[in-house]
C-alpha cells in the first residue's frame, strides 16, 4: 500500500488516509504475523547517475511496479520477490562490479541497463554464472548478435530493426538520392546504429557526406553541428540517447538547423522528448520500441500505463516498458517451468509466444531477440499536443518478422544447452 | 579569416555560458535538503525514504550524509552543515538552549535500544557496574537511570554510565572495559551474534515507550520557499515508515535489510532478524511531535542534571504543527 500525501489534498481525504494508515500500521504491528517467508532476489542494475539516469529511473519505477504486482499475486512459485538496486553510473566497469555482487548475493535474475555497453558486460557475467539476464534498454545489434549469450534475452528492439523500420519513411520523404550527415555516440551502441542506418540508406541510393563521432556525456555539440551546417545535408541523423540527445537537439534548434534540413533521431524515448517539449520535437522523425500512446490500441499497454500513471503521475517510457515485460516474462517462465533452474527457465522462454504490451510477440530461440513490431513516429507540432507527454504521432508500424535479422545477417551461435 | 575565427570563438563561448546558466537555473529550481544520518535501525526511514522516492521527488533534492556519532551529527546541525537530523531529544534541547534556530517537526520511530551484557543476567545485578551508552544526553542514558532507580540503584553512586562510540562499543564490551551496554540496534544483536553479550531482563512489568530521538530541522526550512520541498520529503518519510512496517509483516523485513546495506552496511540477516523480533520494541510511524512527552523528558533530563537549561517547548516544537499532510493548512 502506498499513501500519497498531496500538498493541497482535501482535508477530509487527508484525515481519512491518516486514520487508514494508522489502522493498517497497528494491524501490522499487533498481528502475530512475521511468519518466515520464502523470498527470491532479483538484481536491478540501472543508471541512477550520469547521462542516462532519467532512463534508469524510469526503468526502476516499472521494475518496482512489476514486482509489486507479482508479490500481490503471491510471488513466483510461492516465493515473494525482494530486489536489490545498483547504480551502474553509466559505466561498464561499475556495471560489471554490480553484476558480480548481485550474483554473489544470490540473485536468480539480473535485469536492467540503459546502454548497450552496460548490457554487454551484464550478459557476459550472467553467462559465466548461469544466471538469467533480461536486458533492459539496450539497442545495439551485438547484444543479441556477436555478444549474444544463452542466458540473455532482449525485449527491446535493436538497431537493425530501427534502421529497417526507418528506411521506408526516409526514402519516401527525402528521396533515394538524399545526402545524410550522422552525429553519433562513439561507443558500441552508436556505432551499431550508425552501421545499420548507413547500410540501409546507402543501399537505397542515399549518400553519407559526414560522420562525426561524439563522446558519451558531451555537453556541447556546437562544434559538430557547425560542421553539419557547413556541409548542408538533406538529413541530419542524431544518434545520441538520454541527456546527450537532449543536449544535441537543443543545440540543433538553437542553431536553426531544422529550417535547413530534416532531423532524424533513430531511437527515441519519451523522457528525452518530454524534457525538450514540442517546440523542439516537432517534425523529428524517429523510431520507438514502445510508446505510451499504444495504450489506445493494446489492452496490456493500457493496464501498464494506467498503473504507472496512477503511481507516478507521469507516462512510462520504452525503458520502463522493457522493465515491465522483463519481470513479468521471467516470472511467467518460472511458473511454466515450475522451477528457478536457469536452464529450465531458458527452455520455457525460447520460442515462447506471449501477449503483454503489444500483440503476439515471441522470444526467438536462436538469438533470444524478442520478435515484435517497431514504431516509426514523427514529433507533433505544439498546436497538436494534448498534454506534455503527447508528443508523437505513430506514422508507421513495421511488424517484427519483417524487420528481424535473418540467420545470414546475424550468425550468432548461442552457447549449447546441456 | 582570423576575424571570422575570433567571432566563432566568441559565439561558442557565449552559447556555452548560456547553456551552463540554463543548467544552473534548472538545478536551482528544487531546494536541496541535506539530511544527516547515523547507521542505526531506528534511522532506517531516512534511507528507505531516500532509496524509494528520490527518483520521484519533484520539489526537492535530498542529500544524505553519513555520520559516525550523535556528537558529530549534532555539531553539523548546529553549524548548518545539515538541514535535518534524527537526534536524541537532549541534544536538540541543548542546541536550542544555545539560541540556535532549530525546530522539532516530528518523530518517526520509538524504541529500538536493548540492554545487553554477558556477565549480568538482569539489571538487578548492576550495582557497581559500568554501563555503556551512546551519549550522556541520549535517551538510553535516561532510561538506564529510570530502570535502575526502580531497583533502588542510584545513578553515579551505585552504577555509572559512560559514553562509548559506536565504532568501539563491541570491542569495549569484549575487553571488559564496560560491563553492559544499553545501545540502539543493531549493536545489541551484533553483540549477541558474536557471543559478546545477551539481552538482559529489565523487570519492567509494563514496557515503557521510549522517545529515543526526534526529527529536528533548521528553522529556515519552515520558510515559504521550502514549503513544497519539506512537505514532499516528510511525505516520503511517512510512507517509508509504512513501507518498513509492511515489509516486516510480509517479507520478514528482507527488502528493508537489502535497502540499508549500502548506507548502513549491516548484515542483511541481522537487520531482518532484529526488526522481525522488534528488538527494543522498535516501531515506525510518522507522528507529530508529542509536546507533553517532550516536556516530561526535558524535566527528567533536568532532574538528572543531564541538562541545565530549560527550553520553552512551544518555541522548540514547530508552531506550524507541521506534518506532511498538514502543510496546506498552515
Amino acid at each position: 500500500m502506498r499513501v500519497i500525501f498531496q500538498i493541497h489534498m482535501n482535508t477530509y481525504i487527508v484525515k481519512g488516509l491518516q486514520i487508514l494508515s494508522v489502522t493498517v500500521l497497528f494491524s501490522l504491528i499487533f498481528s502475530e504475523s512475521a511468519l518466515p517467508v520464502e523470498t527470491v532476489l532479483i538484481g536491478i542494475n540501472v543508471p541512477l547517475t550520469g547521462v542516462y539516469s532519467k532512463q534508469g529511473e524510469d526503468e526502476l519505477r516499472a521494475y518496482k511496479l512489476a514486482i509489486a504486482k507479482i508479490n500481490k499475486q503471491g510471488g513466483i512459485l510461492g516465493k515473494k520477490i525482494v530486489y536489490s538496486v545498483k547504480d551502474t553510473q553509466n559505466s561498464a566497469e561499475e556495471t560489471r562490479k554490480n553484476t558480480k555482487e548481485l550474483i554473489q548475493n544470490g540473485a536468480v535474475l539480473i535485469t536492467g541497463g540503459s546502454s548497450s555497453a552496460e548490457a554487454a558486460v551484464q550478459a557476459e557475467e550472467c553467462q559465466k554464472a548461469g544466471v538469467i539476464f533480461m536486458a533492459g534498454q539496450t539497442h545495439a545489434n551485438e547484444i543479441t548478435g556477436k555478444d549474444g549469450h544463452r542466458h540473455t534475452f532482449r525485449w527491446y528492439n535493436n538497431a537493425h530493426q530501427s534502421a529497417k523500420a526507418l528506411a521506408h519513411t526516409l526514402i519516401k520523404r527525402y528521396g533515394s538520392n538524399a545526402r545524410y550527415a550522422f552525429i553519433y555516440a562513439d561507443y558500441s551502441w552508436g556505432r551499431s546504429v550508425l552501421g545499420s542506418l548507413r547500410k540501409i540508406v546507402e543501399e537505397n541510393g542515399g549518400q553519407t557526406i559526414l560522420e562525426i563521432p561524439t563522446p558519451l556525456g558531451a555537453e556541447s555539440y556546437i562544434a559538430p553541428l557547425l560542421k553539419v551546417k557547413v556541409a548542408e545535408p538533406d538529413v541530419l541523423v542524431v544518434i545520441a540517447f538520454g541527456q546527450d540527445m537532449v543536449n544535441c537537439l537543443q543545440q540543433t534548434t538553437r542553431l536553426e538547423l531544422k529550417k535547413k534540413m530534416a532531423v532524424v533521431v533513430p531511437l527515441m524515448e519519451i523522457n528525452m522528448a518530454e524534457a525538450l517539449g514540442p517546440e523542439i520535437m516537432q517534425g523529428v522523425i524517429t523510431t520507438m520500441c514502445w510508446y505510451h500512446g499504444l495504450a489506445e490500441i493494446y489492452p496490456g499497454s493500457k493496464e501498464f500505463v494506467d498503473i504507472f500513471k496512477k503511481e507516478y503521475s507521469q507516462m512510462p517510457g520504452s525503458g520502463a516498458a522493457a522493465a515491465w515485460v522483463d519481470i513479468l516474462q521471467y516470472a511467467d517462465a518460472v511458473e511454466r517451468a515450475q522451477s528457478f533452474d536457469h536452464y529450465q527457465v531458458i527452455g520455457a522462454l525460447e520460442d515462447h509466444h506471449f501477449t503483454l504490451l503489444l500483440g503476439d510477440e515471441y522470444w526467438r530461440k536462436w538469438d533470444h531477440q524478442a520478435i515484435r513490431p517497431t514504431f516509426v513516429a514523427v514529433g507533433k507540432a505544439p498546436g497538436e499536443v494534448k498534454d506534455p507527454w503527447d508528443l508523437f504521432t505513430i506514422t508507421f508500424i513495421r511488424e517484427g518478422q519483417e524487420l528481424a535479422r535473418t540467420r545470414e545477417e546475424n550468425p550468432v551461435q548461442l552457447e549449447p544447452m546441456p | 579569416m582570423r576575424r571570422r575565427a575570433r567571432v566563432a570563438v566568441i559565439v561558442f563561448v557565449v552559447i556555452s555560458i548560456f547553456l551552463d546558466l540554463t543548467a544552473l537555473a534548472e538545478d536551482q529550481e528544487q531546494p536541496t535538503i541535506v539530511v544527516g544520518y547515523i547507521p542505526l535501525l531506528a534511522q532506517l526511514p531516512l534511507v528507505v525514504s531516500y532509496e524509494n522516492d528520490r527518483v520521484n521527488y519533484s520539489h526537492t533534492v535530498v542529500k544524505l550524509v553519513r555520520f559516525r556519532s550523535f556528537a558529530s551529527l549534532e555539531a553539523a546541525l548546529r553549524v548548518g552543515a545539515v538541514d535535518a537530523a534524527d537526534l536524541p531529544l537532549a541534544e536538540v534541547l541543548s542546541i536550542v538552549a544555545d539560541h540556535i534556530p532549530i525546530k522539532i517537526i516530528g518523530q518517526y520511530h520509538s524504541g529500538g535500544s536493548v540492554f545487553e551484557s554477558l556477565e549480568m543476567k538482569s539489571v538487578a545485578e548492576s550495582k557497581g557496574k559500568i554501563i555503556g551508552v551512546p551519549g550522556l544526553r541520549s535517551a538510553e542514558n535516561l532510561e538506564i537511570i529510570r530502570i535502575l532507580s526502580a531497583q533502588n540503584l542510584r545513578y553515579g553512586l551505585d552504577f555509572k554510565t559512560i559514553k562509548v562510540p559506536f565504532n568501539t562499543v563491541l570491542k569495549s564490551l569484549k575487553a571488559g572495559k564496560i560491563n553492559a551496554i544499553f545501545f540502539p540496534e543493531p549493536y545489541g544483536s551484533i553483540a549477541e551474534n558474536d557471543g559478546t553479550a545477551r539481552q538482559m531482563e529489565t523487570h519492567e512489568k509494563t514496557p515503557v515507550r521510549v522517545l529515543t530521538s526526534v526529527l529536528a530541522i533548521r528553522s529556515e526550512l519552515l520558510e515559504e520557499k521550502y514549503k513544497m520541498a519539506l512537505g514532499e520529503w516528510l511525505s516520503s518519510l511517512a510512507r517509508s515508515c509504512l513501507f518498513i512496517e509492511e515489509d516486516i509483516a510480509s517479507l520478514s523485513a528482507r527488502q528493508t535489510a537489502i535497502i540499508q546495506e549500502p548506507y548502513f552496511g549491516f548484515p542483511r540477516e541481522l537487520v531482518s532478524s532484529s526488526l522481525v523480533n522488534r528488538r527494543g520494541m522498535i516501531r515506525f510511524l510518522y507522528e507529530k511531535p508529542d509536546k507533553k512527552m517532550i516536556a516530561t523528558y526535558q524535566q527528567r533530563f533536568l532532574d538528572a542534571k543531564i541538562l541545565t537549561d530549560r527550553v520553552d517547548i512551544d518555541t522548540l516544537v514547530s508552531n506550524a504543527n507541521l506534518q506532511p499532510n498538514d502543510l496546506s493548512s498552515q
